[in-house]
């Protein structure tokens, strides 16, 4: 289980004030135990002192006996007795290698002779056996002496010993305190370093996402992902921050291709304006002439029936009809019987211009004349057999239309008895139609200007219309000619 | 801050942060280190106030040693004899004062000492042939045994006498005599010397030179030893070439002479054959100006005094007379 960045900080500071007090909780003991054996030094000294002053009680106790038999000072003798004796078995009592523990001894052999002297003293005293008594007093007397002496050296020792070990303690006490004061420097040292190495590594990944936000400030999004992925606070920040560089990067990246994607279709948007203001000022322009032209024509109608010239008013008639559906269906949806009227006034207007160069039959097999059409579009089809069919035929041309229903649509089949359609060029131009695109197309239109006017116009027209490619098919007609198909869906 | 440096820091902190395990288990071993150093502290203070440095071995006697020689050196070697021996025999040893200089009183207060302490043995060493010990009874009628080293009277009563036979230092003076060429041995003695021990070495090595070598023997009129009359009894004799050697018994006088000699410059005329020695001799003997220097080995005369004292103890039995073999120490001239 991984701690949060609270608790590891808390446990930090726990850890080294631990650390801390159990360095100062080790050098007070030494401290306090220099301190203790300084007082304690001379400890022994004051023991001699008080073992020398009770010996003293004693041997003037048993003095006071031998030469007063009384009851206080039998009393005195006994108590002081028992202090000494608890005194001297809380000596050495057994020789030793160590001299001031043999002194020790001595004293406490000493003591007992003393003791065992003063003893048969006053028993033989209380007895009344005074002559062995005195003897056995001042045996006690020499042992007394004895005993004050070895007191006396055992105290010099112990006192020679003290200085000693009072001077080895002051130079150890001086060298603990010195080397304490190091020590907790030193690991003072050590806990802060510890302590601003966990710090750094705890507070390391914020500096570096700090600067990573600073960076993403900048507008900098190629920054490294994070690879910190402890499970606490800083690794969740950490976490976030990544999935907010990455959806960051994803968005960028979208509202490029976005960008990329408008400015394409901005480009295309601008070329297409182009083009149709282009087309635009074209139109207005075949708005203009027409309307003149058509003015003029109808003028000259009026002029020729005003003359009696009903052919000419005819004509004129029938070439401002033409004109004026052109106009008005060129790009435009129309009817199927609208174009057949339209192309009556063209076979008119042709026939009045080749004569008897050609002829014209219609043959409609069905009552679907209203299926809907785009404008413009069997016109081209009349007047590629007349330009391309009968170039070469100065009389005998022969247009056959046909609108029958198979069915599903209205077919409108134009023939003719030309020298027909080239294979090759018949197969370019439907396959050119269906892949190539408008720039192609134009090249195409332009290549093909040797095999029709507006063929190519008509094919797209026609695919774009229905939004199929079976619409239009070139074929070898029955009069051994060109065949143009339309297959209308009449839907 | 100087940025460079921060940097620099920095980067040292980042290095630490990389080699965290080792670095924190480096120092943790310090921090440890610096513990274990104080608590050795707290432990060498707790030792040295309880003297826990101390031979606290326990011994099942106690045996007193008494030294009247006033060569310090020979009564240290002497007691570090019986040192050595005595915990063998389970026993610690205890040296005396040598306060009252008196020797009678000395042994007297060396006796009372052991009965009053209930000694369980008493070890003596002395240059005096006047020491007398008696039979020493200590309390609850235990016999404490006494083993004299060096000289004692006749009448003396130990279980033990330790010393060296004046025959065999007599036998090596002369040999050293007779191999150093000298002609005209003179032997000083002082006038108040409290034992006849000069006079019975000098009659060991006469004992064996030709009849016509007699060793001179120059009393000093002054009862301690002086150095203007020693300055003139050597200038005497450096003089008259009427001495080659000088014979001297103490290591007080070997030094006094030999100092002397160096003093007057006359050690191309005389040299010094000396019983007893101390540090001090060791120096004229590497020096040359002391020839030879016969004594009787204090630490194995201390030790062959406490084997003679446990022999007592164990068996009721020891070596009435134990004779300890002479060496020589030479110097080169």
């Amino acid at each position: 289980m991984k701690l949060g960045i609270r608790r590891r900080l808390i446990l930090l500071y726990i850890c080294a004030a631990v650390v801390e007090c159990l360095l100062m909780f080790t050098i007070s003991a030494a401290v306090w135990a220099s301190a203790n054996s300084l007082t304690d030094s001379y400890s022994s000294n004051i023991k001699m002192e008080d073992l020398s002053k009770i010996s003293s009680q004693v041997h003037d106790d048993l003095y006071a006996y031998m030469h007063m038999k009384s009851y206080d000072n039998i009393n005195n003798y006994l108590r002081d007795k028992a202090l000494l004796k608890k005194m001297i078995y809380e000596l050495n009592q057994v020789p030793s290698g160590d001299r001031l523990l043999l002194s020790e001894f001595s004293v406490y052999k000493f003591a007992v002779t003393f003791l065992s002297y003063s003893d048969s003293a006053v028993f033989l005293r209380r007895s009344g056996d005074n002559v062995e008594a005195m003897e056995n007093y001042h045996n006690a007397e020499k042992a007394y002496t004895y005993l004050t002496d070895s007191i006396f050296r055992l105290n010099q020792i112990y006192l020679f010993d003290n200085i000693q070990r009072f001077k080895s303690i002051r130079n150890l006490a001086g060298k603990v305190t010195i080397t304490g004061i190091l020590i907790v420097m030193i690991v003072s040292l050590i806990v802060v370093f510890i302590l601003s190495v966990f710090v750094a590594t705890i507070t390391q990944p914020l500096t570096e996402i700090s600067e990573s936000a600073n960076q993403l400030a900048q507008r900098n999004f190629d920054i490294p992902l994070f690879t910190y992925n402890k499970k606490d606070e800083i690794g969740s920040i950490c976490r976030a921050f990544n999935r907010m560089i990455i959806s960051i990067r994803e968005y960028i990246d979208t509202i490029w291709e976005k960008a990329i994607r408008e400015n394409e279709l901005r480009e295309k948007e601008m070329k297409m304006n182009e083009l149709y203001q282009e087309a635009k000022l074209d139109a207005l322009q075949n708005q203009i002439n027409p309307h003149f032209l058509f003015n003029t024509l109808n003028t000259g109608a009026q002029l020729a029936m005003m003359e009696g010239s009903d052919r000419t008013c005819d004509f004129l008639e029938k070439v401002a009809d033409f004109y004026r559906y052109n106009i008005q269906f060129s790009g435009n949806e129309s009817v199927l019987s609208d174009e057949l009227n339209l192309l009556e006034s063209y076979v008119y207007i042709m026939k009045v211009r080749f004569g008897e160069r050609f002829t014209y039959s219609t043959e409609i097999l069905t009552r679907r004349l209203n299926v809907s059409i785009p404008g413009m579009i069997l016109q081209p089809l009349v007047e590629n057999c007349i330009k391309y069919g009968f170039k070469d035929m100065p009389k005998g041309g022969k247009i056959h239309l046909k609108i029958q229903d198979d069915g599903k649509n209205v077919v409108v089949t134009v023939s003719d008895n030309g020298p027909g359609f080239p294979e090759e060029k018949r197969a370019e131009l439907l396959k050119g139609v269906s892949d190539k695109n408008s720039e192609d197309m134009i090249d195409l239109q332009e290549k093909d200007s040797g095999t029709g006017v507006g063929l190519v116009n008509v094919i797209k027209r026609l695919k774009l219309y229905y939004k199929t490619e079976n619409v239009f098919d070139i074929q070898k007609s029955e009069f051994g000619g060109t065949c143009f198909i339309i297959k209308l869906n009449g839907e | 801050m100087d940025f460079e440096y921060k940097k620099k820091s920095c980067t040292i902190l980042f290095i630490a942060m990389k080699k965290k395990s080792l670095i924190v288990t480096l120092l943790g071993l310090i921090a440890v280190s610096c513990f274990i150093y104080i608590s050795f502290f707290a432990y060498r203070i707790r030792a040295v106030s309880r003297g826990s440095y101390r031979d606290s071995r326990e011994y099942k006697y106690h045996v007193l040693v008494g030294v009247t020689e006033s060569n310090a050196d020979y009564a240290k070697e002497f007691y570090e004899g019986t040192k050595y021996i005595c915990p063998v025999f389970d026993a610690a040893v205890e040296l005396l004062e040598t306060s009252p200089e008196d020797i009678d009183s000395l042994l007297d207060y060396w006796i009372e000492y052991a009965r009053f302490v209930d000694a369980d043995g008493l070890i003596l060493y002395s240059g005096d042939d006047t020491l007398s010990s008696k039979k020493l009874i200590g309390l609850h009628e235990k016999e404490i045994p006494v083993v004299i080293a060096g000289e004692c009277s006749t009448g003396s009563q130990q279980v033990s006498h330790v010393t060296s036979s004046k025959y065999e230092l007599g036998k090596l003076a002369f040999q050293e005599i007779i191999d150093g060429g000298w002609k005209k041995p003179v032997a000083i003695v002082r006038k108040n010397y409290q034992s006849d021990q000069p006079y019975r070495i000098i009659s060991a090595i006469e004992r064996n030179m030709p009849q016509q070598k007699k060793i001179k023997i120059h009393n000093l009129v002054s009862e301690e030893v002086i150095d203007d009359e020693v300055r003139n009894v050597l200038m005497q004799y450096a003089q008259n070439d009427s001495a080659d050697v000088i014979i001297t018994f103490t290591a007080e006088e070997t030094n006094l002479i030999a100092q002397t000699i160096v003093d007057q410059n006359i050690t191309d005329k005389l040299s010094v054959i000396g019983f007893s020695g101390d540090k001090k001799t060791l120096d004229y003997i590497k020096k040359g100006i002391v020839s030879a220097n016969i004594y009787a080995d204090p630490w194995e005369m201390g030790a062959a005094s406490a084997e003679e004292l446990f022999k007592w103890k164990s068996s009721g039995f020891s070596n009435n007379y134990r004779q300890i073999v002479p060496k020589i120490r030479r110097g080169t001239k």
